[in-house]
């Protein structure tokens, strides 16, 4: 349990190095190593803190499995934030459309030939018909 | 301080604010408890900012720059 916590640490900081590189090159400012540590401290934190909030929407609406409405929730608090939110929500409804059609017209092409390249939809929304 | 609760005065205003919201059983006896955390968050905060500035006495820029702040805590 605890080395799976470690890990899970260094992956954070590992993204958040390389984001704060972007940034550091974007803007053309130096960020020390403590800085980056202390901001994938705090992420893992606010992760924490998102996990145990989306978990109560969830239970909120009699459901145990966390949809995007629930992160819509999550991210009320600033109305900037909202917006980018349901504008990726959006995108991501609109390929899974997209994805599901053409699942289609391969499943009517090949009559049920399955191809190996054929990638999964990361994340499932359910909710596609609602945006 | 008061120990009632000015329940349909709290009725009253939150029917102004969402005419077709219905509230149910006791929760505005709850809206009430917020309201009064919310209270105390905003006198604590404004008299650090008093401190702070070695004054007193809370004056109006202490209040209003400590709602700023605590009303954006406050978000649901």
């Amino acid at each position: 349990m605890d080395i799976e916590d470690q890990r899970l640490k260094a992956a954070f900081h590992y993204t958040v190095a390389c984001l704060c590189e972007e940034v550091a090159e974007d803007k053309n400012i130096k960020i020390s190593k403590q800085t980056i540590a202390a901001i994938s401290e705090i992420t893992f934190r606010q992760c924490e803190m998102f996990a145990k909030d989306l978990e109560m929407f969830a239970k909120h609406g009699k459901r145990s499995t966390i949809n995007v409405e629930d992160v819509k929730l999550l991210a009320r608090r600033s109305n900037s934030l909202l917006r980018y939110i349901t504008q990726k929500s959006d995108e991501l409804s609109l390929n899974n459309l997209e994805q599901k059609e053409k699942k289609k017209k391969k499943s009517a092409a090949k009559k049920g030939g399955r191809d190996s390249n054929e990638e999964p939809v990361a994340i499932e929304n359910e909710d596609s018909n609602m945006a | 301080m008061k120990r009632t609760v000015p329940r349909s005065t709290l009725k009253n205003l939150l029917k102004k604010h969402k005419p077709q919201l219905r509230l149910g059983g006791n929760a505005d006896l709850l809206v009430h408890l917020n309201f009064l955390l919310f209270l105390f968050r905003l006198a604590e905060e404004a008299r650090t900012k008093a401190i702070e500035e070695k004054s007193k006495i809370i004056k109006y820029e202490h209040v209003v720059s400590s709602a700023k702040i605590i009303l954006k805590k406050s978000r649901g």
